[in-house]
């Protein structure tokens, strides 16, 4: 099995280093990450482990219990999103529509490979390095608290996404994968 | 009686602590999650399951409830120790037959296979020793994945204190008891 990359600090940032890596992670294709998910909306609080896999425009995010049982499975591209939960599948267009659909649920699920590399799209702050700071994506409040450095690539270990009833704290433990 | 055998096991030790690895694999065998911690039990209702590596978890037994506190979301789920699926490592600790009476026990090419009379989301619970020292527990769960415990540094004693876990004031409460 497939060891992942080792973390380290970002110690020495040096001026233009935030706007080169992120032109850097812009062209990333693969990705293969694991961490924590926390959520906590009206309904309760949960959290899980995530599984995020992308190759180029397709990616699967599966979220695993502490007991290990698959919570469930999402699996998309351009065309298609597929959601698997105790065996079931379920289809839709797109993974943010199907998560609605499914649970309730509105997440940006449509921008998660930009949410977990760290380059929101859209209208964000950045700090005085250039780090992205916060975003708003899709009605929802992005908000970075610690990055890392993995095999040279930058990324949030600590993030959380939330808007006015719910709030998703997402913990980034490794990275297997990044190219 | 592979039941008997394996209770009588168990019952060759009060008490037992150990370090673990904990290993989960899908159907194809791929890891899809792991973690560390320490593993405790004292008869007759003391456990403690304290993962401490990624992402700290803590399962413990305290009186007739189990608790499942998560530092990550702040919230504390209680169980009543009926609730055995909550937790089959409650079966380490408990001896009494009534709540073995809830499990059929195969023993298996050097495993004893523990499986719920009522189905769940956990197919059954794989018990493994090394001589007389428990040494592999896994769960086998409904979707394929296997959950495995591998213990190492394993003592006939537990510290007391491996018991106490203070949950936080401000810990959401999700009573799960009926």
């Amino acid at each position: 099995c497939q060891s992942p990359i080792e973390q380290k600090e970002i110690s020495f940032a040096s001026d233009n280093y935030w706007t080169l890596m992120q032109d850097k992670l812009k062209t990333v294709k693969n990705l293969n990450l694991k961490g924590r998910i926390g959520i906590q909306n009206p309904q309760g609080r949960m959290s899980a482990n995530y599984i995020y896999n992308l190759k180029n425009d397709a990616y699967t995010l599966e979220l695993i219990s502490s007991l290990g049982s698959q919570i469930g499975k999402l699996t998309a591209d351009k065309n298609e999103a597929k959601l698997i939960i105790n065996g079931k599948v379920y289809t839709s267009n797109d993974g943010e529509s199907l998560i609605k659909e499914i649970y309730g649920l509105s997440l940006p699920v449509n921008d998660l490979k930009d949410i977990m590399l760290g380059i929101p799209q859209g209208m964000a702050l950045k700090d005085s390095s250039g780090k992205y700071q916060s975003a708003v994506i899709a009605g929802f409040l992005v908000e970075y608290q610690k990055f890392a450095d993995f095999n040279n690539y930058a990324l949030p270990t600590d993030y959380q996404i939330s808007n006015e009833d719910t709030l998703l704290k997402v913990r980034l433990n490794e990275v297997l994968t990044i190219n | 009686d592979d039941k008997a055998d394996l209770k009588a096991k168990l019952n060759a030790f009060n008490e037992f602590s150990a370090s673990f690895v904990q290993e989960v694999t899908d159907k194809s065998g791929q890891e899809v999650m792991s973690s560390n911690g320490i593993i405790a039990l004292q008869k007759p209702a003391k456990f403690m399951l304290h993962t401490l590596n990624p992402d700290e978890q803590v399962l413990f037994c305290a009186g007739n409830d189990i608790y499942f506190y998560d530092p990550f979301v702040n919230q504390v789920s209680i169980f009543s120790r009926s609730e055995l699926s909550a937790s089959p490592f409650i079966l380490l600790s408990d001896m009494s037959d009534n709540v073995w009476a809830h499990y059929d026990v195969r023993h298996e090419n050097g495993v004893y296979i523990i499986t719920p009379n009522r189905q769940g989301d956990i197919v059954n619970l794989r018990l493994s020793f090394k001589g007389s020292d428990i040494d592999t527990i896994s769960l086998v769960m409904k979707d394929g994945n296997i959950n495995t415990y591998k213990l190492s540094d394993g003592r006939r004693s537990a510290d007391p204190q491996v018991f106490e876990y203070k949950i936080p004031e401000d810990a959401e409460v999700d009573d799960e008891r009926r």
